[in-house]
């Protein structure tokens, strides 16, 4: 189990949270610029970072022509401090499986040469056509032109592969191919150019090829489009109305549906599925599969064909099912193995945190597990933070007879040590007791029914709920959740926690929000006009040409 | 190598990491070969929720294999037991009891916060580099190999808070895919000569083009990026250094792999444990690595246990652990220990096997087996239970139970207590035998400290 997972019983501590979230409305000492006004510009850092694998592979399906799961053969790129996947430094290893993985692509993509050239090489000559091949192939594979110091220096290493190799003409491209990938340049996040960076102010503007990445890696999870690179060229992303109608063209694209699919899939964890086990015969890979899949087409289905509406993801009673999902349901007569829509019992199923994916990788193998579960939403939907445990807390009580997980778990809250913090977040969990470890509706539990009402603090204000759905509906409506939630999609734009510097760019965001009666495509479109977006404060230590 | 930007120290620098947590090499020769001229190897093997201390750990003062260690009294003269060491800067350092995060200290003999974490739990990260590092890095200047330093796992920890660091807030990767490692280790030795030598020149070319990028892109990058690039730029080093070929080939027979397993599938995990041993075994054997570490499981382990037998048979390991009280719960978690000690005894009996330099291949090494907690249900990283297989060369004293600290009469078995004696002096220790000597090991603040000479 993930330490995530095992600290649940344990005690745990959340440090150095920073910025807005939390529910003091107050503006954070140093200020940000609220709406309107003249103060000054902020927007927070950007640190530069490798491609994860999921984009790694589709920036060579878009750079290569050429399908890869090279990508999963790196190490995972799961950050225990961090909500969505961020990969780590290059060690050895990973550094000879990139290795590894170049090779492999430029191998497959040899034979096809003639169509990434761009030129005859038996027509204009050899060199000529490896020059202009390395142009415009490494403006793509670095999102950006090259100069041509660059272009010199690999013109350099075709010839030292043609010559001192011996290498064929392909295969000295091939060498080519084969060092871009393994080169910071593709291999990183940060689109460094030549130039020196546009200084304004305090801040540093993204030129237009940087906010091209910054655009399609945010929304699609790879490289520039040719649309986007010619906007680029001709200096077309400069205003944020001209960001905004390339984020609403793309957001049109199928890539958007995939990326977006993957913010779902990361927030709620899933990937976790694959390592888990439990006390139920159907739980293998196929039914894990079909969760994600579920949690995935809904909320893809729900952002782009339903009615976009945040409060819609955590309140819709219908689904998308198949035969091993439904009979986990408890529905009959779905033979299909693949998904389709379906509703389901209202009263049972309210929205994607009562879909088995969520339920099923919050569950113990043999049960619930309330804690697990109430603080998942404490921490994973209202950003609230767990305070600090006083000391050492002991497990809950084993499995017994007669006591139901509820009663086992309260009775661990009253430890005079577990009840600062428990007390918070544990009533969140106690809403979700009508379902098992795999996230089957059940009434009873060790024999007695099943009690899921609580009482929670949400907005500032205490509410009452009687199940899952009554809880849901809270959180559908919560400030807290919304704000949340668009905080989340910074943290997955940009891979890295909102500092202060943000705050206006997330005040912009949520009026916005609000306006489009909380229509989270508007989110999206709205984020890339903020300063956050298109701007980056200095990192420390870095040097101005 | 020391043209480059990213210097080791400079790295360490820039992430804020003091110098100090570097353990300072003595000016004296490296020399990575036992008395006979044999090479000497290190192996670690970390696995965590803790043991039945009182079937682990010596009721007198003589070595004793209980029910715990029982797999390990067929070599009960090669079997040296430190009894009692305490992850001092674990104690001192740590933000959470112990537990689940001391994965990070318990090679390094550093620990910090890990940094930033909402909607995470609190992390640890170590603050130096971890032992098998330290000793790979200053025998590679001496001998060049296939692969000087391997680190493998079972199951692999999360990316952060493995056993292995590079440097503060630099884990290594755990290889943890045994037909991965199989093709590193082995396959080139299938190419035909010829495509070998094409196939170097070619690498060579890449990764000195690579680092040349890496040096120019590093030098704008803020401190916490340039950092990374240095990281990176670190691993390109390797693997060019990897590429020459190996000083002492021996004639080496590669292990054979059989059919392949699904190796997300709990119910592999014994046969996955096995054949990640039997690659060690090899590579050792052949002299293809001096310096291994293996997580058998992660800091957290909650998977199934091992046995996959008895009542129960489908509660988590973590699970069996915590109620190790209960009666029916006891005498599963012992077999669970005994099980990991078994694995520990199969290494063991493999390297014992070959002879080598007049005595075996275990004579010439340390298998050093560390536990991520010292007891299941209570949590506590005071009193480890370590163990050491394999005097490394004649350098450990074996056959016999070294105890640590005071005896606290009448208030309980000494093993309950801590013993104010840190495990980093073990670290040290175990820099000394692979003769990579070492003033101290770990944080100077928190339980740094010479080489513990009641162990040779």
């Amino acid at each position: 189990m993930s330490p995530r997972m095992a600290a649940l019983l344990m005690p745990f501590v959340a440090l150095g949270c920073v910025g807005v979230i939390g529910d003091d409305h107050d503006p954070p000492p140093g200020g940000h610029a609220g709406a309107g006004g003249d103060q000054e510009l902020t927007a927070g850092p950007m640190p530069m970072r490798r491609l994860t694998r999921r984009e790694y592979d589709n920036t060579v399906r878009d750079l290569l022509g050429e399908r890869s799961s090279w990508g999963q053969t790196l190490s995972p790129d799961r950050d225990p401090g961090f909500s969505f996947s961020r990969p780590s430094v290059v060690t050895t290893l990973e550094a000879a499986d990139l290795r590894g993985a170049a090779e492999a692509l430029t191998a497959a993509a040899i034979p096809r040469l003639g169509r990434l050239l761009g030129c005859n090489p038996t027509a204009v000559g050899e060199p000529a056509c490896a020059r202009s091949f390395i142009e415009s192939f490494g403006m793509r594979a670095y999102r950006r032109p090259l100069d041509r110091a660059e272009v010199d220096a690999l013109v350099a290493l075709y010839q030292t592969g043609r010559t001192p190799l011996a290498l064929a003409f392909p295969q000295a491209v091939g060498l080519v191919i084969e060092t871009i990938l393994q080169s910071p340049g593709f291999l990183y996040r940060w689109e460094l150019g030549p130039q020196a960076p546009a200084r304004e102010g305090a801040l540093v503007r993204l030129r237009s090829y940087e906010v091209a990445s910054r655009l399609s890696y945010f929304l699609w999870s790879t490289m520039p489009d040719q649309a986007l690179f010619d906007a680029a060229a001709a200096n077309a992303l400069d205003t944020s109305a001209q960001v905004e109608q390339q984020a609403r063209r793309m957001l049109a694209d199928p890539k958007a549906r995939v990326s977006l699919a993957d913010f779902f899939e990361e927030w709620l964890k899933l990937d976790e599925l694959d390592e888990l086990s439990k006390e139920y015969a159907g739980f293998n890979d196929a039914l894990k599969s079909a969760m994600m899949q579920e949690a995935r087409t809904f909320a893809t289905h729900v952002a782009f064909d339903g009615d976009g509406r945040f409060g819609t993801l955590l309140t819709a009673p219908f689904s998308f099912v198949n035969n091993a999902l439904a009979r986990l349901y408890g529905i009959t007569g779905v033979r299909d193995t693949t998904l389709s829509r379906l509703d389901l019992d209202a009263g049972q199923r309210s929205g994607m945190l009562t879909q088995a994916g969520f339920l099923a990788r919050t569950g113990d193998p043999d049960g619930s597990h309330p804690v697990r579960r109430g603080k998942e939403i404490f921490e994973g939907f209202l950003c609230k933070v767990v305070p600090p445990p006083p000391g050492e807390v002991p497990p809950p009580r084993p499995v017994m007879p007669g006591l139901t997980t509820r009663q086992r778990f309260e009775d661990h809250a009253k430890n005079e040590c577990a009840a600062g913090c428990h007390a918070l977040f544990d009533a969140f969990g106690f809403a979700f007791e009508h379902y098992d470890g795999v996230g089957r509706y059940r009434t009873m539990d060790s024999g007695a029914r099943v009690d899921s009402s609580g009482r929670v603090t949400i907005d500032g204000a205490a509410r009452s709920f009687n199940d899952a759905p009554g809880l849901t509906r809270i959180v559908a409506e919560s400030e807290e959740a919304r704000r949340c939630f668009a905080v989340h999609w910074l943290r997955f734009a940009f891979r890295r926690l909102e500092t202060e510097a943000d705050g206006a760019s997330i005040d912009a965001v949520m009026t916005r929000f609000a306006r489009s009666g909380h229509d989270m495509r508007e989110v999206l479109v709205s984020l890339t006009s903020t300063p956050s977006f298109r701007y980056r404060s200095l990192n420390p230590g870095e040097v101005m040409p | 190598m020391t043209n480059d930007r990213f210097s080791r120290r400079a790295i360490l620098k820039s992430l804020g990491a003091s110098a100090a947590m570097l353990p300072l090499l003595s000016t004296s020769r490296v020399k990575a070969a036992s008395a006979t001229g044999a090479p000497k190897r290190l192996v670690t093997v970390t696995w965590t929720n803790g043991v039945i201390r009182e079937e682990f750990f010596p009721q007198g003062d003589q070595l004793e294999f209980r029910a715990v260690t029982k797999p390990l009294e067929a070599l009960r003269s090669k079997v040296l037991l430190p009894c009692g060491l305490d992850d001092t800067v674990y104690l001192e350092k740590g933000a959470l009891p112990g537990g689940h995060f001391t994965y990070a200290s318990l090679l390094t003999g550093t620990t910090r916060d890990a940094g930033t974490k909402c909607g995470g739990v609190a992390e640890q990260e170590a603050e130096g580099p971890s032992v098998d590092q330290v000793i790979a890095s200053a025998l590679g200047q001496r001998v060049s190999l296939p692969a000087m330093l391997l680190n493998l796992a079972v199951h692999a920890a999360p990316a952060r808070i493995g056993t292995t660091w590079r440097a503060g807030g630099q884990p290594n990767a755990a290889e943890r895919n045994p037909y991965h490692l199989f093709d590193t280790l082995f396959a080139s030795s299938t190419l035909p000569a010829g495509q070998i030598d094409g196939l170097r020149a070619r690498r060579k070319s890449v990764l000195d083009f690579v680092g040349k990028e890496l040096n120019r892109f590093g030098t704008r990058l803020g401190n916490e990026d340039r950092a990374k690039i240095g990281a990176h730029l670190e691993s390109i080093r390797e693997l060019e250094r990897q590429l020459a070929p190996p000083a002492n080939p021996r004639a080496c027979e590669a292990p054979m792999v059989g059919a392949k397993l699904d190796l997300s599938k709990p119910e592999n995990y014994v046969a996955h444990t096995k054949l990640q041993l039997d690659l060690i075994a090899t590579a050792l054997r052949c002299d293809l690595t001096r310096v291994v570490t293996l997580e058998l499981t992660n800091a957290g382990e909650n998977s199934f246990a091992p046995d996959f037998q008895g009542p129960g048979a489908r509660q988590t390991y973590h699970y069996i652990a915590h109620n190790a009280s209960l009666p029916d719960v006891y005498q599963r978690k012992l077999n669970i220990d005994r099980w990991y000690f078994e694995q520990v005894a199969y290494l063991a009996r493999k390297l014992n096997d070959v002879p080598e330099a007049g005595g075996t291949v275990l004579d010439n090494s340390a298998i050093v087996t560390f536990n991520g907690m010292a007891d299941g249900a209570a949590h506590v990283s005071y009193g480890l239970p370590i163990t050491i297989v394999g005097s490394c060369g004649g350098y450990f004293r074996t056959g016999r139970a070294v105890r640590f600290g005071r005896w606290i009469g009448g208030s309980g078995a000494y093993y309950k207590a801590r013993s104010g004696v840190s495990h980093s002096r073990l670290l040290a220790t175990l820099c000394h035998a692979m003769d990579v000597p070492v003033d101290s090991f770990g944080d100077p603040q928190h339980g740094a400290g010479t080489a513990l000479s009641e162990l040779t």
